[in-house]
Order: structure tokens, then C-alpha cells, then sequence
């Protein structure tokens, strides 16, 4: 579904080149969740805006579905971590600029994207303004916006860490069942270990200057299909847990020691 | 019971509202019976030269009159129209270059320093050279309307577009959006409150430009009189125009406040 070949970033400030990611190798399956975790600054968000077509590679490739990516494509969707819905639209007009823009704006793509948003308890709210929801609203109403062009590769950037941890947890859950219904590939970029297993198959470790993927685990295969919330109180979630935290404190005391 | 306690205070509330408004009101109204008033009532008893500052019963007088024989209207028409006509013309002007900058920013760092010369040199030094431009006619005027608010709208809505937050933009990236869509559905709408707020501003300064123009040049229009009146000593007909000028702009700037007020209802 998409592959990562030999993909590097070099940023050019007035002081200096920073070689910002390095040697990217990875190849994600059709109907995957991978999640980005890592030490702050460890390229993570850099490798995620070049699979979106929004930073172009300073070499390597990328391909989704054998296509070569060269700039933002409809196939993928991108969530940021606060919702950006436009202030001065409606719900539905916010839902339907994505349709706008990608040239699919008709009637049954609309109706799917109301229908989504009925799913997701936000059946009443399509006339309301941005400011009259609560942030859980929003970042539900983004991912409906989201999701109306119907894009086969979804990218989250912290979509939750701008809320409160309930609506967190909720929203998770949300999330994850909504992908998992409509088959979708998605790549989660986190701070918050517990998310990335609750949510994900595969957990791609960074390593930073330059950052690179050290390694990669999987998730217990009986964690992957539970639900994040019931994942995260299932016995066999607190040890993986360790696991995977012992390495990212390796990571971040090799990197203090290097600085 | 405790409902109708609250709705008791509420309505209590409601009253002292009301009345604080009245307030207001009827303030706002004595400030301007006693400045009229006491203006009458000065020049009447010659505490004031009723040859320089007349007085409003002469004033009125006048405005009557002049309505009557109708040559007011054709001055106010003129004069209006070349307000509108150039505070058009610089805000869409401005607007427009400012577009333009934000599409090439090549273009707008060349033109930076340009930009703040203008800005700060006092525009009606150039009325002369504008008159030499144009000719001593009505196009000149509308010039320099145009002239005082085309610079400074520029600069403000540039700057708008320019702080628009990144991630809008990002938003409509990555649903593949083109320069044109970006500019459309994220930045254009996002300055709205500064274009307005530019708008409201221009107004004034549009008043000052065709006001200082109708002084150089012109034959006919509120600024014409004005000068005039001043020429033969006919303060009634200063005072009128002034008067005259005054309502005028408060109405055009109510106009824009209330447009802002639809534009701007769902933010």
C-alpha cells in the first residue's frame, strides 16, 4: 500500500543544514494502523507532512499504491492536532470544503459525509458554528472533514493531545472503530506511548540527529482488535508497555548524552 | 419558588439595564441641545463674533434656502460621489496590491521600502502634482480620495493576509488545494475583520482626500463651499457644510459598522 524507500531530509536554515530525518525504510500494509513514537524533535511529524506530499523528500521515494507521490494527493487524509475547523463555516460547510476542493463535492458524497456525522453523535450540530462545540465536537467534526473524500491513507498528527484526557480516551475509541468499519490505512504520530499500543499493529520507534526508525515492534496480536479503551486494561497491555518504554528512555539518554 | 425569585431578579436586572441606557440617551441628547443652544445663545449675545462663528438659526436659515433653490443637493451629490467613488477605489485598489504581494513575496520584499516611504509621506503634498497629473477637474479630486487610503490599506491587509495562521492553510494542503483555493477559502475570509476594520478607517481618510481636493480645484461640492464661504466671509455657509460633512461621513461609517455587523455576525 505505501512504501518508503531511502527517504532523507536535510533543512537549510541561515545557520545551518539540519539533517532532520535519514535513512526511512518502511513499507505499511493495506488496512494497517502504524504509529510514529519518539523523543521531541525526532522527525517524526517531518517523516508524516513527506507522506502527505506537503514537504518534499530531500531524496528517496515515496509510493502509495505504486503511484510516486510528488505533492498532496486526495488518496491521503491529514488531522492535525488541533481541529482547524474554519471559524466562519458551518459544520456541514467545513465537512464539504474538503469535498471542494478535491472535486468531489456531490450529492452522495455529502450524504455520506452527514451520515458519518450522525455516526459519530454530531447529527444535530451540522448548522452550528465551530465555536459553539466542545473540543471533543470539533476534532469529531475534523475527522469527518477528514474523511469525506474518502481518502484510502490517513495521517494523524497528535489529533488528541489537545484534549482532555476523558475525551480522550473517547475519542480513541472513536477513532479506531470508525477506521478499523471502513478498511482504512492509517499512521498515528504520538508522544503518549499508551496510545500507540492501545491504537496500533506496529509501533515505529525514532531515534533522533538524524532521526532514523530504530526499531520497530508489534503489538500483541490479541491487543491489536480490542477497542483502545479495553486494550489498555488487558494484562497483557501493562507489559508490552515496559517494553516499549525502556527503549524510548534509551533513546532519549543516548540522545542527552550525545548533546 | 426559587424559579420565580430568579426571574423576579432577572427582570430587576432587565430594569436597571433599561434604565442606565436611558440614561445614556437622554445625556447624549442634552450634550448636543446645550452645545447648539449655548452657541445660539453666545453669538446671539455677541459672547462670540456671529460674523466668524454665526449661529445655528442663521445656519438653518440657510440650509433651508439652499434647499429650496436646490443648489445644496447638486453640491452634496458631487461631493459624495467622489468620497465613495475614491474610498472604492482605494480599498478595493488596496486590496488588490495587496494580493498581489502575498502571491509573490519576491514582489513584496522588493517593494517593502517603497511601500513604507509612501505610507509615511503626507499624501496631500502631492495634491499639486496630482492636479498637474489629472487636470483641475473632478477625476483629480476622486485621485486623491483614492490616493490618501489606496497605501495604508495595502500595508494593513498584507499584513492580514500574511498572519493568517499557517495550519488553515495546511488544512486545504492537504486536500491538494491550489494558490487561487488557499487564498479563497482560508485567507480571504480570515482578513475579513481586518478589511473591514481597513474599510472603516478609509472612510475618514477618503473624506480628508476629496475634501482638501474640492480646496485645490474644485467649482462645485461641500469642499467647494467651504472655501468659498471662507473667500467672501460667509461663515453660515462654512458652518453649514460643515454640519453637512459630519452627518454625511457618521452615516458612511455607520454603513460599514453595519455591514461589519452582517459580515462578521458568526464569529
Amino acid at each position: 500500500m505505501l512504501t518508503l524507500t531511502d527517504i532523507e531530509k536535510v533543512y537549510f536554515t541561515e545557520k545551518e543544514a539540519v539533517h532532520a530525518v535519514s535513512n526511512i525504510n518502511l513499507h505499511v500494509e493495506e488496512g494497517e494502523f502504524l504509529s510514529f513514537i519518539g523523543p521531541s524533535g525526532c522527525g517524526k511529524t517531518t517523516v508524516l507532512s513527506i507522506i502527505a506530499g506537503l514537504l518534499p523528500p530531500t531524496s528517496g521515494e515515496i509510493r502509495l499504491n505504486g503511484t510516486l507521490i510528488k505533492g498532496p494527493t486526495e488518496e491521503t487524509g491529514y488531522m492535525l492536532q488541533e481541529d482547524y475547523l474554519f471559524p466562519w463555516l458551518t459544520i456541514q460547510k467545513n465537512i464539504e470544503l474538503g469535498l471542494t476542493i478535491t472535486n468531489k463535492l456531490n450529492d452522495k458524497n455529502t450524504k455520506d459525509a452527514l451520515h458519518l456525522l450522525i455516526q459519530l453523535g454530531l447529527g444535530d450540530k451540522k448548522d452550528a458554528f465551530p465555536n459553539e462545540l466542545s473540543g471533543g465536537m470539533r476534532q469529531r467534526a475534523a475527522l469527518v472533514r477528514m474523511l469525506a473524500p474518502k481518502p484510502s491513507l490517513l495521517l494523524f498528527d497528535e489529533p488528541f493531545s489537545a484534549l482532555d484526557y476523558q475525551t480522550k480516551l473517547q475519542l480513541e475509541d472513536l477513532v479506531f472503530s470508525t477506521l478499523k468499519q471502513q478498511e482504512k490505512t492509517a499512521i498515528l504520530v504520538t508522544h503518549d506511548i499508551s496510545e500507540a499500543i492501545a491504537m496500533s499493529d506496529r509501533i515505529c520507534l525514532f531515534d533522533m540527529n538524524p532521526g532514523t526508525i530504530k526499531k520497530i515492534f508489534n503489538v500483541p496480536e490479541h491487543l491489536r482488535n480490542k477497542l483502545p479503551f479495553q486494550a489498555r486494561h488487558d494484562p497483557d497491555f501493562h507489559p508490552f508497555f515496559q517494553k516499549v518504554w525502556k527503549e524510548l528512555k534509551d533513546v532519549e539518554q543516548k540522545d542527552r548524552g550525545a548533546s | 419558588m426559587l424559579n420565580k425569585k430568579i426571574e423576579a431578579l432577572h427582570k430587576e436586572f432587565l430594569q436597571r439595564r433599561q434604565k442606565e441606557k436611558r440614561y445614556v440617551y437622554s445625556y447624549q441628547l442634552l450634550l448636543l441641545i446645550f452645545f447648539f443652544a449655548g452657541w445660539e445663545v453666545a453669538a446671539r449675545n455677541q459672547w462670540i463674533d456671529p460674523l466668524i462663528f454665526s449661529m445655528p438659526s442663521n445656519v438653518f436659515q440657510l440650509l433651508i434656502d439652499r434647499i429650496s433653490d436646490q443648489t445644496l443637493l447638486i453640491h452634496i451629490g458631487i461631493t459624495l460621489g467622489e468620497t465613495i467613488i475614491g474610498f472604492l477605489i482605494g480599498t478595493i485598489g488596496g486590496t488588490l496590491i495587496a494580493l498581489l504581494l502575498w502571491w509573490s513575496p519576491r514582489l513584496s520584499q522588493v517593494s517593502d521600502p517603497y511601500l513604507v516611504v509612501l505610507n509615511s509621506m503626507p499624501k496631500v503634498a502631492l495634491g499639486p502634482i496630482i492636479i498637474v497629473l489629472f487636470g483641475p477637474n473632478m477625476i483629480a479630486i476622486i485621485a486623491m480620495g483614492a490616493l490618501l487610503s489606496i497605501i495604508i490599506t495595502t500595508i494593513v491587509v498584507y499584513n492580514a493576509f500574511h498572519q493568517v495562521d499557517e495550519n488553515y492553510k495546511k488544512v486545504l494542503q492537504t486536500f491538494g488545494a491550489t494558490k487561487t483555493q488557499i487564498f479563497r477559502f482560508a485567507v480571504l475570509p480570515a482578513s475579513y475583520p481586518t478589511i473591514i476594520s481597513t474599510l472603516k478607517v478609509n472612510v475618514g481618510l477618503s473624506w480628508v482626500g476629496v475634501i482638501v481636493g474640492e480646496f485645490l480645484v474644485a467649482k462645485q461640492g461641500l469642499g467647494y463651499l467651504i472655501i468659498y464661504g471662507f473667500q467672501v466671509f460667509q461663515f453660515q455657509q462654512v458652518m453649514l457644510s460643515l454640519l453637512i460633512i459630519a452627518f454625511l461621513a457618521t452615516i458612511m461609517y455607520q454603513g460599514v459598522e453595519t455591514m461589519e455587523k452582517i459580515l462578521l455576525k458568526n464569529r
